[in-house]
């Protein structure tokens, strides 16, 4: 599969899946997985309550990740020697089976308002492992650090530090999970922010994340066709470009288990006691450096709106700069540009710069509005452009954007494939995004999907509707399951030329 | 007696006004540059020093077959006007230009990473040229870079300005009025390594030729710091000097009070680096060569005041400091009665005087501070004296004893002086010789001096 294969334009609720992929570790195919852990009560608020035409359902997406230890090969960069990574594995419900860990992890794709939780088991291996965590910065959770004395190592407390206690240190943001290959710790967020967010491990982040347990965590509004809940971020089609970087002294020390704060006496050669010495060799954008011949990045077409989302796992300040057009930057962390006029509204305030600065940890969105078919090359103008010194390479991306016009499809969906955790509703909205009125003609679910099962989903409303410009209109789709892992198609029919036909791929989650 | 004063104050605002017609080209201080809409580049190796007494060898461009320069040429071009650009190519590595921000197309040569390159240099093969052109869509300040192997070649030297004018408003950084000045200054910053330059000249200058694996991009670390191609103090010497033939370009603001002082970033290294403006803010009105606004406004309504602007690699920032003019500063800039005898005649509805643009509230109060004796001062065994012997503007005192071999009297006008430099200090060094690096004096002059 494609390294850096973006996310389909009208980007599944639930869909969860690898946009990214390290080296030669191949991918997943996200059509695969399981996305979804069949609901338990305080897991499946989608299915408790019956949702009116006015609040859609807010999904519950579960994801299921595994710490892994592995090595990329030697010269899969220009690196001399293996490289021994710390990535997360996407599992299927439960740890059933797990993929290939990747350096970045697999993107996650939520929805605004939504509750994600990770399921995390560490299986780091090898002579030096620790405790592993998830946090996600920008989004609100409960957080229960962990606390040791830095003298004896052990721990002293989690949660708030004890009254008293003026010298314990966090180890962790958040709560721990062990390296026992085993153990489930369950890292949950509710009421999700829309953007673009970078996950990664909370525990000893100055290693961690130098040995690559992070990702990208996107999350949608609910008209998916937006990047922010605001009319100035609409796109048309969207790429990731996230950065990170290697300094492999930290690696090869980890791999040989020459890594602690307090190394025997004497210590053996090699050993290293911090990552304060920071030299990073090797620089990557979706977890690839520039090699000649790289595939390009489909970018959308011309006169298109694309959305580019800048995350930086490394720990240098970056400079993504696009070469010819300029980028309307329009969010930072998660948070679009708005201003407060003088007459009290609040407006759009996207900042026109053919590059952006990027610093370590952060988020940038930008849209881009081709003026041509062609590459557009994406480059770091801080100039981590060479594989340990070794020209080209490092972070250079080409955006291809195709020379079609862009269509003038007025009728756009939510979703293009609802997923059902359990039996329940799920809604699917049709939005008129033209001017002119749109007729709905039918709604109709077929047979379609792996394992046809038609009879287990109903639509709430198969009358024609007629759409005004602007206005949408909201289909509950109902799932009872009568086979295993049953899939169908819902196919809206219209008026419209362009777009005849609409379909919503139906999957049902039943063991 | 109401009457005398009244004939004395006409008098003195009489003797200004003549002194400010008096010189015969008063001179915009402007930035130094090419002018046109062709132009040549040919990519060159050369020397330039540094203020540690250090020389340096470099890759830059000279404008036609000249000898190279540190930066490139500042190209300076009017809205609207199609660019040709000609490459030509003396290095042993091939290059390419970048104009970011520009839609830019190239033929000659052989395509590149980010645009089309002009082979390296072969002896008696005839040199190939690259053609880009482009037309300047937008004012604004822009850079130039190379696109070939750019961690290496920028790091070299291959870097250099552009400035677009607005069509019809030469006075103006874009077409809204909200950035109109009356002076402007660039601050092109760059940084540099100079081991690497020494071991690409031992590599490059032997006869095996250039081996561009001895050097290691990623253990770059820069000791050297640059405003237009110079290290402090060399940036306020003149421009064009002898003893400077590959930097050519200073950086020595001089402005009167009232002046609106445009100053051009330009950050063409790879480093960042937080310049600040002593004296007061700046607004920053535009970056990367568009003025900050809401969608549909003409004025950059999103200007923000800082007095720190943080210079990102291959970024422009331009940003409008003053118009200063010691405004609730407590004391005449000018000078109390007794040591500068003048006049504040605010004009109607202002505090200001029109013609010296002194603050009259503040007329006649004294400088609040006891000024250490003359014989408790001194100027720095390395340095620029930029102290004119008292703190008042247009009077000049006794100033210190100055060491002629390593300071100089920089300030015989009677100027007050701001350093503007890189708010990393470490940046204020060259090759840990302080002071030095990524600094200049701004030079405010009294009104009727006249600024080169």
């Amino acid at each position: 599969m494609s390294l850096n294969h973006r996310l389909s334009r009208f980007h599944s609720r639930t869909w969860v899946g690898c946009l990214t992929c390290l080296g030669l570790v191949a991918c997943g195919n996200p059509e695969s997985r399981a996305p979804a852990a069949a609901g338990t009560p305080e897991r499946g608020p989608a299915a408790a309550a019956a949702p009116s035409l006015d609040a859609p359902v807010l999904p519950t997406v579960e994801v299921y990740l595994r710490a892994e230890a592995f090595d990329l090969p030697a010269m899969a960069f220009n690196n001399p020697a293996p490289i021994r990574m710390w990535g997360f594995a996407e599992c299927k419900e439960a740890f059933t089976s797990c993929g290939q860990p990747t350096v970045p992890g697999p993107a996650l794709g939520v929805e605004e308002g939504g509750t994600l939780t990770i399921h995390v088991i560490n299986g780091l291996a090898g002579p030096y492992v620790e405790p592993v965590s998830v946090v996600i910065p920008g989004q609100a959770a409960t957080m229960n650090p962990v606390w040791f004395d830095p003298v004896t190592g052990s721990v002293t407390a989690t949660g708030a530090r004890p009254a008293g206690d003026y010298t314990s240190r966090v180890r962790s943001f958040t709560a721990e999970t062990p390296p026992d290959g085993a153990t489930v710790t369950s890292y949950s967020w509710t009421g999700l922010r829309a953007g673009t967010y970078l996950y990664q491990s909370g525990s000893h982040p100055a290693v961690q994340m130098q040995m690559g347990l992070f990702g990208a965590l996107l999350v949608y509004p609910v008209n998916s066709a937006l990047a922010y809940p605001d009319p100035s971020t609409a796109f048309d089609a969207e790429v990731t470009l996230l950065f990170s970087e290697i300094d492999p002294v930290l690696h090869d020390a980890i791999a040989a288990g020459l890594y602690g704060s307090q190394p025997p006496s004497p210590p053996p050669a090699g050993w290293l006691t911090s990552t304060i010495e920071y030299r990073p060799q090797y620089f990557f954008i979706n977890g690839q450096s520039f090699r000649p011949a790289m595939p390009v990045l489909p970018a959308g077409v011309r006169g298109g709106r694309l959305l580019i989302r800048f995350l930086n796992a490394g720990l240098s300040n970056r400079v993504p700069a696009v070469q010819g057009p300029y980028m309307s930057v329009i969010a930072e962390d998660g948070h679009p540009y708005m201003v407060t006029s003088s007459t009290g509204s609040v407006l759009p305030a996207p900042r026109e710069q053919y590059s952006v600065l990027l610093p370590a940890g952060k988020t940038v969105d930008a849209i881009l509005v081709p003026a041509a078919a062609g590459d557009i090359p994406v480059y770091d103008r801080r100039f981590g452009l060479s594989n340990a010194g070794t020209s080209p390479g490092g972070m250079l991306v080409y955006l291809a954007v195709a020379g079609t016009a862009p269509s003038q499809q007025p009728l756009r969906l939510s979703t293009t494939r609802l997923v059902f955790n359990t039996a329940g509703l799920r809604a699917v909205t049709v939005r008129n995004t033209g001017i002119s009125a749109r007729v709905i003609t039918g709604a109709e679910i077929v047979g379609g999907g792996a394992n046809p099962a038609p009879d287990a989903f109903s639509v709430s409303n198969t009358a024609p509707v007629t759409l005004a410009g602007g206005s949408s209109a909201t289909f509950l789709v109902s799932f009872n399951p009568t086979t295993t892992n049953p899939t169908a198609l819902l196919n809206f029919s219209t008026n419209d030329p362009l777009t005849p036909l609409l379909t919503v791929r139906l999957v049902g989650i039943r063991r | 007696m109401i009457q005398t004063t009244q004939q004395g104050r006409r008098l003195f605002i009489l003797l200004l006004g003549a002194l400010l017609v008096l010189p015969a080209a008063p001179g915009r201080a402007t930035v130094l540059g090419a002018t046109g809409r062709t132009f040549t580049l040919t990519a060159r190796a050369d020397t330039i020093s540094t203020g540690d007494g250090d020389s340096m060898w470099m890759w830059g461009l000279g404008l036609g077959g000249g000898r190279m320069q540190y930066p490139g040429p500042t190209l300076i071009v009017t809205e609207g006007d199609s660019i040709t650009v000609i490459l030509r190519n003396q290095l042993p590595v091939p290059v390419s230009l970048v104009f970011p921000g520009h839609s830019v197309t190239a033929s000659g040569g052989t395509q590149g990473m980010l645009t089309r390159e002009v082979p390296a240099a072969r002896p008696g093969v005839p040199g190939q040229a690259v053609v880009y052109r482009f037309t300047a869509t937008h004012p604004g300040t822009f850079s130039y870079h190379s696109g070939t192997l750019p961690d290496l070649e920028v790091e070299m030297g291959l870097v250099g300005a552009l400035i677009v004018r607005p069509r019809g408003s030469p006075n103006q950084a874009y077409n809204d009025p909200a950035s109109a000045f009356d002076r402007e200054f660039l601050y092109l910053v760059t940084e540099a390594d100079p081991v690497l330059h020494q071991q690409l000249a031992f590599s490059c200058l032997s006869a095996a030729g250039c081996d561009l694996a001895s050097v290691d991009l990623t253990r770059r670390h820069p000791t050297d710091w640059f405003v237009n191609g110079r290290t402090f103090p060399d940036t306020m010497m003149d421009p064009f000097v002898a003893y400077l033939p590959t930097q050519p370009y200073n950086c020595a603001p001089m402005f009167h009070p009232g002046d609106r002082v445009l100053i051009r970033w330009v950050a063409g290294g790879a480093d960042l680096h937080p310049f600040h403006t002593h004296g007061q803010n700046h607004l920053v009105i535009a970056r990367d060569g568009r003025l900050l606004r809401t969608p549909g406004s003409a004025a950059p309504d999103l200007a923000v005041s800082d007095y720190t602007t943080t210079n990102v690699p291959g970024e422009t920032v331009d940003a409008l400091w003053g118009p200063w003019t010691g405004e609730r500063l407590g004391w005449d800039v000018y000078g109390t009665q007794d040591i500068n005898p003048h006049t504040c005649n605010a004009a109607p509805g202002s505090n200001f005087d029109p013609v010296s643009r002194e603050y009259c509230p503040d007329h006649d109060k004294p400088l609040p501070v006891t000024l250490p004796s003359q014989s408790d001062v001194t100027y720095g065994v390395v340095g620029v004296g930029m102290w004119g012997g008292t703190p008042y503007l247009g009077v000049s005192g006794d100033v210190p004893p100055i060491n002629p071999a390593s300071s100089t009297q920089m300030n015989v006008v009677g100027g007050i002086s701001f350093m503007w430099h890189s708010h990393a200090e470490r940046e204020l060094t060259t090759n840990n010789i302080f002071i030095g690096g990524m600094a200049t004096m701004a030079l405010i002059v009294p009104v009727g001096t006249a600024i080169p």
